[in-house]
């Protein structure tokens, strides 16, 4: 069982916060953690993974056109994708420089694709996923250790229903 | 010519992210202000302005009710006259990741629906959809949410001088 989480990293923020939410998923016993920029993706490594974490810079407000094009590849095998437990993550430049509507984007995606999507949990606080803008800090870090904690404990409880 | 800046607000952050809009509109000489809750807004004043700016806290990552509902009547009639007119939104949340675009972006959807022609916080605020601030404005706010205002404004006027070039 294993939770595959994906980004695309221009400056190393959005990666730096991919690693903080698959220390995150491996506080979970039982679920394992791949962690790939979406450049080396296979279609089979999504297939394959129980949950999905996408993540990417806010580019026009949107996920960047490396990771669109990864979910436009999936889209005629979208019944491999369903009920995968799916979650987001985005990085940018501003206070309001898309960070939400970026991990929206991803959420409706994956949705589409039939997945069980889900937010941050409580504790973090956010609407959507974790977004950091600019270099993520220590609450940042905290808030992705908790979303990969809860993308694990969904894949776990999904696995044993 | 005029803005109408209206604003629901609960713990008074929006209200003073407001004031920092409705004083950025005043900074454009020829255009007034009208700053007003939600809440005493009527549809007249709607229709009286040239540019609309409202704002929201985050609930559930949309507008409050109180704002949708503003919206909600001036698509049941009045959407002829609410065409044109230039349109902008501002939000407050709890959290930096709370809402606040998604808030704005509600807004937004709802004016383009009316047919306002909307925009964004300009490049000097640095943001996608206008200005927004999590808790109370800090002084970076309260300068973002001033050049926004005054943004706003000047479209105002330069759609107003289009307008009466047009009918001569």
């Amino acid at each position: 069982m294993h939770v595959l989480i994906v980004h695309h990293s221009r400056t190393g923020n959005t990666e730096k916060l991919a690693q903080a939410i698959a220390a995150g998923v491996k506080r979970v016993a039982g679920v394992d953690c791949v962690l790939k920029p979406v450049a080396e993706i296979e279609l089979e490594d999504l297939f394959a993974a129980d949950g999905i974490i996408a993540g990417s810079p806010s580019y026009y407000g949107t996920m960047a056109s490396e990771l669109k094009e990864m979910f436009d590849r999936i889209f005629n095998d979208r019944p491999k994708m369903l009920d995968k437990i799916g979650a987001a993550f985005a990085t940018a430049g501003h206070p309001t420089g898309g960070c939400e509507t970026t991990m929206v984007a991803i959420l409706e995606a994956m949705l589409v694709c039939g997945m069980l999507v889900c937010s941050d949990p409580p504790q973090a606080g956010g609407h959507y996923g974790v977004g950091s803008v600019g270099v993520p800090g220590d609450r940042e870090i905290k808030w992705a250790n908790l979303l990969g904690e809860r993308v694990a404990s969904l894949v776990l409880k999904m696995s044993s229903s | 010519m005029h803005v109408l800046v209206t604003y629901h607000s609960r713990t008074g952050n929006t209200r003073a992210l407001a004031e920092h809009i409705a004083e950025g509109v005043r900074s454009m000489e020829g255009v007034d202000c009208i700053l007003m809750p939600v809440s005493e807004v009527t549809i007249d004043d709607v229709l009286a302005a040239d540019g609309l700016i409202a704002g929201s806290p985050s609930y559930y990552g949309t507008m409050a009710a109180e704002l949708k509902r503003l919206f909600d009547r001036i698509i049941s009639g009045h959407r002829a006259q609410t065409a044109r007119k230039v349109g902008a939104a501002f939000a407050t949340s709890g959290h930096p990741t709370g809402g606040l675009e998604t808030t704005m972006v509600s807004i937004l959807q709802a004016m383009l629906v009316a047919g306002l022609v909307v925009t964004g916080d300009p490049r000097s605020a640095g943001g996608h959809y206008g200005v927004g601030c999590a808790g109370k404005p800090d002084k970076h706010a309260a300068s973002w949410a001033l050049d926004h205002g005054r943004q706003v404004a000047e479209l105002v006027a330069q759609h107003s001088n289009k307008q009466k070039q047009a009918s001569r």
